[in-house]
């Protein structure tokens, strides 16, 4: 009695996850690229997050492979990729809030529905305004805006149903997109908000007297720990604008949501 | 004690309890029925693929017993391959996946494990041709689809 000898694409698709977690990103890409038959599997976008996590340790819960995401602008060059991100990341802090809510026994409401749209269109607004006019009265409309926006964005406790958590979604994602850009013209998100909140609950983020736009501290407050960054170019640490633009995304406290050494 | 082993080709092998035991599933199944005489059947594995998986298991036979729910540490690498089961792998290619389809199959995750980092080396350091080269892959895209699939792999590749 005979078979067929194997080959590599005979293998059952969890032993061809198993052999990929020995490979870097670039080798798992190349190795996709073969054939139609592994790039529909290992470049599915959910077994390119399994990847991501297995092989890097990125995960949801610590922000950590949303940032990779960022910083890889997924949101331009892998869409699909992205959405497969937020579904778990929006899925995980829900799962996440409502154990909370139940420990905690905390009352929720749902005042902040629809504020995650008027937070990008607001940033948007802003880069045009700088790109018009960057001068000192356009980031005095700009904190003006911030002000609004960080007394009236509080944490979002509640996100029900799942109307609720795509609508969050596609705004998360236009989110990222909207930092990139910040980010790539040497903004900075929290710069252009000009970002002076602070909140015992989330962790302050505060900056200091200066008021120059160049050249800032920004403090991050996690509890007992603090994640400080200081930049004396134009531009911040990309993880930095992130992690506050998330502050205000956040379903949950921040320092549940981050781990402090990012 | 001895277990009898029989494979796809109605090969009969004795071999001592604890190399038999390397394997989860042998384990489970001496577990389950108790002590017997009894050869227990394997009838996805051929003899030349459970003669060289003996090889392994008598080899390993005094290593401590795997842990079923240990999770991989990705930081690990896979050139960390001992010397004798880098030797042990020198094996044809067809072999080669034969060896991990059986240690799937019989539980044997030490064996899989080198399996896989022996397939994930030969994968590194080559490009897309190269690898079909290597694995006989037909090349089932059409030049603008391999054009397309690569400008969107780009962000995974460029890092």
């Amino acid at each position: 009695m005979t078979r067929r000898q194997p080959t590599l694409l005979d293998l059952p698709p969890e032993l061809l996850t198993r052999i990929a977690s020995w490979l870097s990103l670039c080798e798992y890409s190349h190795l996709a690229r073969t054939c139609p038959i592994l790039y529909g599997y290992l470049f599915h976008p959910s077994e390119v997050v399994h990847f991501l996590k297995t092989r890097y340790r990125l995960s949801i819960e610590s922000g950590s492979l949303i940032i990779f995401a960022y910083l890889a602008n997924i949101q331009i060059r892998a869409p699909r990729l992205l959405e497969k991100v937020f579904d778990e990341f929006f899925a995980t802090n829900l799962a996440l809030s409502e154990q909370s809510q139940k420990e905690q026994g905390l009352t929720t409401s749902r005042q902040n529905k629809g504020h995650l749209k008027s937070l990008c269109e607001k940033a948007l607004d802003t880069r045009l305004t700088l790109i018009a006019d960057p001068d000192q009265s356009a980031m005095q409309d700009t904190r003006e805006s911030s002000k609004i926006l960080t007394t009236e964005y509080g944490p979002c406790q509640e996100m029900q149903d799942v109307k609720t958590r795509q609508r969050a979604k596609r705004d998360a994602v236009r989110m990222l997109g909207v930092l990139y850009a910040l980010d790539k013209t040497h903004i900075g998100f929290y710069q252009c908000l000009g970002l002076e909140w602070s909140d015992r609950y989330y962790g302050g983020i505060c900056r200091t007297s200066q008021e120059s736009c160049t050249g800032a501290n920004v403090r991050i407050n996690l509890g007992h720990q603090e994640y400080v960054e200081t930049s004396t170019q134009s531009r911040v640490n990309p993880q930095v604008t992130l992690v506050c633009a998330l502050a205000l995304l956040a379903p949950r406290p921040l320092n549940e949501l981050f781990d402090p050494g990012i | 004690m001895t277990i009898t082993l029989t494979s796809l080709d109605n090969v009969e092998f004795k071999v001592d309890k604890d190399v038999a035991e390397r394997s989860i599933l042998i384990k489970n199944m001496i577990d389950d029925i108790g002590e017997t005489d009894a050869p227990i059947p394997l009838p996805n594995v051929s003899s030349a693929v459970l003669t060289k998986v003996i090889e392994y298991c008598e080899h390993h036979r005094h290593d401590p017993p795997q842990v079923q729910d240990e999770s991989d540490d990705p930081r690990k690498r896979s050139n960390d391959i001992e010397e004798w089961d880098m030797k042990f792998m020198q094996v044809d290619q067809e072999m080669l996946f034969e060896i991990i389809l059986a240690a799937n199959y019989l539980d044997i995750k030490p064996l899989l494990d080198v399996g896989c980092k022996t397939v994930a080396n030969i994968i590194k350091g080559k490009t897309p041709e190269e690898i079909r080269k290597v694995f006989n892959i037909v090349n089932d895209f059409t030049p603008e689809e391999e054009a397309q699939i690569k400008k969107e792999n780009e962000w995974a590749e460029d890092r």
